[in-house]
């Protein structure tokens, strides 16, 4: 098996921000949607994610030499499964109204295409090393996406973040931005705001690039 | 010859050992995933069952009360004794655990003694997974005074509307001795017949057959030992 890729630091930085799997890859739509509706919850559901996330990478990493082709999405799946299920067991013992709070969404993360895509693009293909950076890079991507729009919802809605007040008795709850259809726009205008970003961004380059190439010549 | 080919004319043994080969490393993942959800599972079910059993003590209250109680802060104490509210408006009631016709129940009593009523555990299959429930019951054990479910895994914002409440506050007042019936139009009020919820009729009817079993086993336990006539009209059939 061909171990070449990225290195561990490329896949760190671009699970991060370039690669983003809530804002660049559209992944991970369920949670981002379900449980953002506070701070507190989706920090939870990212820690439960980014374990799951972690282990399973680790693990198809370490036995990518003896998966055979037609079986890896098998694999893939009891794997992340059963991380899933401890994580979701640990959360009832430790964390219960948190997990009550999360209702179905912890174990759904078995269908995250997240995780299952991290472990056919990257686990099922190199080290350890480099699995690991990628999927600890790809859960603090995730933790972005999910505490932005998590942040922007608490705030407009409640008027809270991590339950504690920050907007004075007289500005009005947007109680919208906290139930389903909030979740959609906050989420619509975040990816609006981000590719608006991005293009100014890559337009700029674009511009500076041959003003760079005409001094050097 | 191809792959497939070359398989299919190999003998039945042949091929089974070339699947085994095949899903070796399946089978082996399959068992130490096994045992590892095992151990996890013994490791945490007692802590679990623990935070389940406050939080089905904290809701005993709620549950056969109704409304009047909602909200007071419920602390548990010792063994057996529930504090609502705080300060001089409190109030300490009493709780007995008991199993009638293998389902956990409760009953509640003021600190005289006087019965308030009760609360079973039921539980069954929804539509996607088991819904375990609680359902209050006055101290005569003839109309519900509540539901609370403590468990579900229903279709998110369809089928685990089960638990808001819209639709559990349907259960309250109801006669415990009719077969309760989930139906898709706003039915009359005290007909036994609660509002499905749409686009969730299997997760309504669901509650509603774990509710019918659950009184159907538990409420002949609960009515015994009283005059006869006194526990009402037994009309109640087994759920199919």
């Amino acid at each position: 098996m061909n171990d070449s890729g990225p290195t561990a630091a490329e896949r760190f930085v671009r699970g991060i921000l370039p690669e983003n799997p809530v804002y660049r890859q559209l992944l991970g739509m369920c949670p981002t949607l379900a449980v953002t509706a506070a701070v507190k919850p989706a920090l939870t559901m990212v820690a439960a994610t980014a374990f799951v996330l972690i282990c399973a990478n680790v693990l198809v990493s370490l036995i990518r030499r003896l998966l055979v082709p037609h079986l890896r999405i098998l694999v893939f799946t009891l794997t992340i499964a059963t991380f899933v299920t401890i994580a979701d067991r640990v959360l009832a013992a430790y964390l219960y109204e948190m997990s009550k709070a999360l209702g179905p969404y912890v174990p759904l993360i078995i269908v995250n295409c997240m995780i299952i895509s991290r472990c056919e693009v990257c686990a099922s293909k190199q080290t350890v090393g480099v699995a690991l950076a990628d999927a600890v890079g790809v859960s603090l991507g995730f933790l972005v996406a999910l505490a932005s729009v998590a942040t922007v919802r608490e705030i407009l809605g409640m008027g809270t973040w991590m339950g504690l007040p920050v907007l004075p008795e007289g500005v009005p709850r947007l109680v919208l931005f906290v139930m389903p259809p909030g979740a959609f726009l906050t989420l619509g205008l975040l990816l609006g705001a981000i590719n608006a970003w991005s293009a100014r961004r890559a337009r700029r380059r674009a511009s500076a690039t041959p003003r760079t190439v005409k001094e050097a010549a | 010859m191809s792959a497939p080919a070359a398989a299919e004319s190999r003998g039945p043994l042949r091929r089974a050992v070339g699947f085994l080969g095949d899903a070796w490393l399946v089978l082996v993942l399959g068992l130490a995933f096994g045992g590892a959800l095992a151990g996890v599972q013994v490791g945490l079910a007692d802590r679990v069952e623990a935070n389940r059993r406050a939080e089905i003590l904290e809701r005993i209250p709620a549950l056969v009360l109704g409304e009047t109680v909602e909200g007071l802060g419920v602390t548990v104490r010792g063994e057996d004794e529930l504090v609502l509210g705080a300060g001089d408006g409190q109030r300490v009631l009493t709780v007995t655990p008991s199993e009638r016709a293998a389902h956990d129940v409760w009953e509640l009593a003021a600190a005289d003694g006087e019965r308030l009523g009760w609360v079973v555990r039921g539980a069954g299959a929804g539509y996607a997974d088991t819904i375990d429930l609680l359902v209050g019951l006055d101290a005569a054990a003839e109309r519900l005074t509540g539901l609370y479910v403590l468990s579900q895994k229903e279709t998110p914002a369809l089928g685990d509307n089960i638990t808001k409440e819209p639709f559990r506050s349907q259960f309250r007042g109801v006669d415990a001795r009719a077969r309760l019936e989930a139906v898709n139009a706003a039915p009359a009020p005290g007909d036994g017949r609660i509002r499905a919820i749409t686009a969730a009729t299997i997760s309504s009817r669901s509650v509603c057959d774990i509710v019918n079993r659950t009184l159907a086993e538990v409420r002949p336990a609960l009515t015994a030992g009283r005059a006869p006539g006194e526990a009402g009209r037994e009309t109640r059939e087994e759920a199919p």
